[in-house]
């Protein structure tokens, strides 16, 4: 009997794919959609991967920004253990997924994580891990880190990390603008003779001094191909401090004498990241830097949480990965949250920074990007997601109680970035 | 110094101090009359310097006060508005030049030289502010103002390690050890200097050796903080090696107790008792404090060295009650570093040999003060060791009786004795004599809330070991609406029992109840075979989970752990349709393979299992938590 040529060929071609099939390997989808049962940990999972030296490949868009690995026993068991929901994907139906989301008409892509970036956080010696959310983050998270201060700044351990969070740090040596409120409190006082020790043993004779320089070196560190995150204060205070290169803007109570009269004019806003044009508080009891915050600290007390929300923009993932990474979430509405800096006015910001979230109907930016040099940066407003107001003193944040955080996601997208694999950009 | 050379130099600062009354009152005059002399003109323009100054034209502020001294050179508050405009433009070498002319006119003013040194500092003019200032000095140098005024320039300046040596200066220039004691003393806590804080408060504190209150509360001040602590800790050491005194030793204590050191701190109670011939009765206050702080075999090492030393007989009594206690305690917190478990099953050694030591100082107690409260409450404690440790039923119903015979007990107490009663006459089976005890507590006037709740919650239980479900019910209503007593729990989860089997199995429920009687008298392999003969019984009840995880519980707790894994392992397999609670057996079979049969890796196997096969179950996180403990993982 003679087999048509026709009936051969797809024999062939069933059997190829078979082949083809029979050979790739069976995964994990670590999903990132409504279904899964601890987004942060899922997070420390593909980490935690990656220093297990597994393939990690992060599926943008796809249930809301899916992990994909190679299925071993280990992996399943430690994500059961962690408490991160999973599904097992036989090989055949991983290949469908990977054609979906590489489809040319589906807003969706693949990165390739590589490397588990090693993580630094800059904080103060005797610093609380609860007072800040991104340490709360990385330690629910089970991810690693680094702690460094000024001293190891200057001294250059910036390029030895791949990732670094500034913690709500004041780089302006205004202490914060606490003065107003706890200039008498035990906390206050010693925080101000600790930093002002820390300055002149690394020889500047202000701390206003000593911060531009830290602020100097981890600029530096951007251009050379580094990441930095910062959320609240370590934002907008950060920009100041470059502007205010040569100029004091400190009045008497922070540094001893008062300030530069001309300190308005004399701000260089071609030395900042993100933020040009603003306008300094110059009254040093008023518990604001500069108009960046939006809206201002003392009119906090007028937002209504109930209808406190801001809005992710959606990004190509094929064309635009990184902004896409960054706002990897489950919803694209998150609600709100107080800092001693909240949003970004956006008459404030730079036109190369990319806005990627923003409050509906207003010019309040609350989460942007840019590129420095080699390196990045990501300004994310606020202190903690999932406390409304958070006060000096207040109880920590417990992360167990917010698993599927979307504001908390946010922040660990930025430590994922850094593992992704640079693509070649579609000619 | 002698005593001439004191007072010699308290007659000069007594001159110096009326001299300056004198110039500031002078002073004053002047600038009023002055002010009352200006014209019109001059003092609107005055106003108007000052409501520039207010709203920080300080350019504008500066053209008027520099107008208005040009007019009045001697005018000091034109001068200072002008010095201050300047200061704060920071033009310091105009600000310089001002009071330099001012200095023309006035020349051996020390506040103008301060002045002058903030300026020059300000200006980055390091050597000429050290010489402004120091000429401040010269001016009046065994004047205390002097010093004061400098030091607080320079605080202003930041100069804070400078201010204090200027304190330091000034006491020894104006011959007073005692001067700046507290300035100096808070300068250094903020300059985080805790040595030299806590030696300036001791310097105080020779002064007025009974202030010792007063100084631990400044201490407190740093003292919370491990290395204020330690710094203070070792200061105070240092100078008790150099110089004991009763306050020293106090401070010393109080810092060890602050840090929770109390083997070091019982040290120096010792040695306060010895000093102060206190015959026990200090180290008995520390070991009351110890008892508080729950720390208690230091306490109980308090107590017997007081009951060694010649205590007074009244406080005997309390010393030897006081570390029967303690010694008890010891135990119970060894026990309750027990990990609260489902099956019940413990999870640290023998209870027996560790409650020995405890039993016999109660008894101790009881013999050497009959009829003595302490003898009482010794005796309750007894019978509570020998009812709930020990489980010598017949030994702990004699010494409850024993209670119940002593005058000295009160009422409250007499009331426990009944609850403690009833609890052994159910294990003895004997619920009649049992309800009668719980009865008696119901109808006291004098029992208080939870003594009469925790009574109607036995007698539920009565009800329901004899059969009669409806009256174990209404035992409860009242109990289980008050959640705030402690005993809402049981009587919820009772409650939920009998409302859920009253109506689908009646007769599972009084198998149950029968069984659970059973297990009340440590009948337990009857209690056990009752219990998996309802499960055989009854297989559609809903009890069978109860009775199932029951019977494995009493296995656990009774050492055989391999009957106890055989019950929860025929849940999961031969009931494994009816049961709802498989989570729990599975967390009990990794409960008795970790702490029963010390087997780790079955142990997270079955932890494991629980979350692959009921992920969403409320045991999960406990699971898990087991798991990365067994694992040897930080949580």
């Amino acid at each position: 009997m003679k087999i048509s040529g026709l009936k051969l060929w797809t024999s062939i071609l069933v059997l190829s794919m078979c082949a083809g099939v029979s050979t790739a390997q069976n995964k994990i989808l670590v999903m990132m959609d409504l279904a899964q049962t601890d987004h942060l940990k899922a997070y420390g999972m593909a980490y935690w991967a990656l220093t297990k030296n597994m393939e990690v490949d992060w599926l943008l868009n796809y249930r809301g920004g899916s992990f994909m690995m190679d299925e071993n026993p280990v992996l399943g068991t430690e994500c059961s253990v962690r408490g991160v929901a999973f599904e097992r994907i036989p090989a055949a139906a991983a290949v469908q997924i990977y054609a979906e989301v590489q489809r040319d008409d589906n807003n969706m892509d693949v990165v390739r994580l590589e490397k588990a970036p090693k993580i630094a956080v800059y904080v103060p010696p005797g610093y609380k891990p609860w007072d800040d959310a991104v340490t709360l983050a990385l330690t629910y998270a089970e991810i690693p880190y680094e702690k460094l201060w000024d001293k190891e700044v200057l001294e250059g351990k910036l390029h030895e990390c791949d990732w670094l969070h500034l913690h709500h740090e004041d780089f302006t040596g205004q202490y914060g603008k606490f003065f107003a409120s706890f200039a008498s409190a035990n906390w206050y006082l010693e925080q101000q003779a600790m930093l002002e020790r820390e300055a002149r043993t690394l020889g500047f004779k202000k701390v206003s001094e000593l911060k531009k320089a830290v602020a100097r070196s981890i600029k530096e560190y951007i251009s050379a191909g580094g990441f930095m995150f910062a959320m609240c204060s370590a934002t907008d205070t950060y920009d100041i401090a470059l502007a205010a290169e040569n100029t004091d803007i400190c009045d008497a109570m922070y540094d001893g004498d008062p300030p530069d009269p001309d300190a308005q004019s004399r701000l260089d806003f071609s030395r900042t990241l993100a933020f040009t044009n603003f306008t300094l508080e110059k009254n040093p009891l008023r518990y604001e830097y500069s108009d960046i915050d939006q809206p201002p600290s003392d009119l906090l007390a007028l937002q209504n949480p109930e209808t406190d929300y801001f809005t992710l923009f959606e990004f190509s993932a094929k064309f635009d990965p990184v902004p896409t990474m960054l706002t990897q979430n489950h919803m694209n509405v998150i609600k709100g949250f107080l800092g001693q800096t909240t949003s970004f006015k956006k008459a404030c910001i730079k036109k190369t920074v990319i806005v990627l979230a923003q409050k509906e109907g207003t010019d309040e930016v609350r989460y942007l990007h840019g590129n420095y040099g080699r390196g990045t940066f990501t300004f994310y407003g606020g202190h903690d997601p999932e406390d409304y107001q958070h006060a000096v003193g207040d109880p920590p944040t417990d992360l167990s109680l917010h698993k599927n955080s979307p504001g908390y996601r946010l922040i660990l997208n930025n430590i994922l970035f850094p593992a992704a694999k640079k693509k070649q950009q579609k000619t | 110094m002698t005593k001439l050379m004191r007072q010699q130099n308290a007659y000069r600062q007594a001159l110096d101090v009326i001299r300056i009354c004198i110039f500031t009152l002078s002073f004053s005059v002047v600038c009023t009359g002055i002010l009352h002399s200006q014209t019109p003109d001059a003092q609107a323009k005055f106003r108007l310097a000052q409501g520039f100054e207010q709203a920080s034209e300080w350019e504008r502020a500066a053209e008027l006060y520099r107008d208005l001294l040009q007019n009045e050179p001697g005018n000091f508050a034109y001068f200072d508005g002008l010095q201050r405009m300047y200061a704060q433009l920071k033009r310091y070498d105009d600000a310089v030049r001002v009071i330099r002319k001012r200095l023309s006119l006035i020349p051996n003013d020390p506040m103008l030289y301060g002045m002058l040194g903030t300026v020059e500092y300000r200006a980055g003019h390091e050597p000429e502010a050290t010489r402004a200032w120091e000429r401040a000095i010269e001016i009046a140098p065994t004047n205390q103002q002097s010093y004061r005024l400098v030091a607080t320039l320079m605080i202003e300046n930041r100069l804070l390690d400078r201010a204090a040596e200027m304190y330091r200066r000034g006491r020894v220039a104006c011959g007073d050890a005692q001067l700046f004691t507290f300035e100096l003393a808070q300068l250094l806590v903020a300059s985080m200097d805790y040595s030299g804080a806590t030696e300036e408060y001791l310097r105080w504190l020779e002064q007025n050796p009974a202030q010792i209150a007063f100084v631990e509360n400044r201490l407190a001040a740093f003292t919370y903080k491990d290395e204020g602590r330690a710094a203070a800790t070792r200061v105070v050491q240092s100078r008790l090696d150099r110089q004991p005194t009763p306050g020293l030793y106090e401070i010393l204590a109080w810092l060890h107790m602050e840090g929770r050191r109390f083997d070091e701190a019982f040290q120096v109670y010792r040695r306060i008792d010895d000093i102060s011939s206190a015959n026990g009765v200090a180290l008995l206050g520390f070991a009351d404090r110890a008892v508080r702080e729950r720390a208690y075999a230091v306490a109980s090492q308090a107590y017997r060295e007081a009951l060694s030393r010649a205590l007074p007989a009244q406080r005997v009594p309390q010393a030897m009650y006081g570390n029967a206690c303690a010694l008890k305690e010891l135990e119970v917190a060894a026990d309750s570093g027990d990990v609260l478990t489902v099956t019940g099953i413990r999870t640290s050694g023998d209870a027996r040999m560790r409650l020995a030591e405890a039993v016999s100082a109660f008894n101790a107690i009881a013999e050497a003060h009959p009829g003595t409260e302490y003898a009482a409450k010794s005796l309750y404690q007894i019978g509570l060791i020998q009812l709930r440790q020990f489980q010598d039923m017949d030994v702990a119903a004699r010494t409850f009786q024993r209670v119940l015979a002593d005058p000295s007990a009160n009422p409250s107490m007499r009331n426990d004795v009944q609850l403690r009663l009833a609890e052994l006459l159910i294990a003895r089976a004997d619920t009649t004599n049992a309800a009668a005890a719980l009865q008696s507590v119901v109808a006291a006037r004098n029992a208080t809330p939870d003594q009469t709740d925790e009574a109607q919650l036995h007698l539920a239980e009565i009800a329901l070991f004899n059969g009669r479900i409806d009256d174990a019910v209404k035992s409860l209503s009242g109990i289980s609406t008050n959640v705030q007593n402690d005993f809402a729990n049981d009587a919820i989860a009772l409650q939920v029992l009998l409302q859920k089997n009253t109506g689908a199995s009646p007769q599972a429920l009084t198998l149950y109840g029968r069984a659970e009687f059973l297990a009340r008298q440590h009948r337990t392999p009857e209690a056990v075979q009752q219990f998996v003969e309802l499960a055989r019984l009854y297989p559609l009840s809903p009890l069978i989970d109860d009775a199932l995880l029951r019977a494995g519980g009493l296995l656990a707790q009774a050492g055989r752990y391999r009957d106890a894994l055989g019950v929860y392992d025929s849940l999961l397999t031969k009931y494994r349709d009816q049961s709802k609670m498989l989570d729990y057996a599975l967390l009990s079979m990794g409960e008795v393979q970790q702490y029963g049969l010390g087997q780790p890796a079955a142990a997270i196997a079955a932890y494991e299992r629980l979350l692959s096969d009921y992920p969403l179950s409320v045991l999960a996180n406990e699971a898990r938590r087991r798991i990365r403990m067994l694992r040897g993982e930080s949580l």
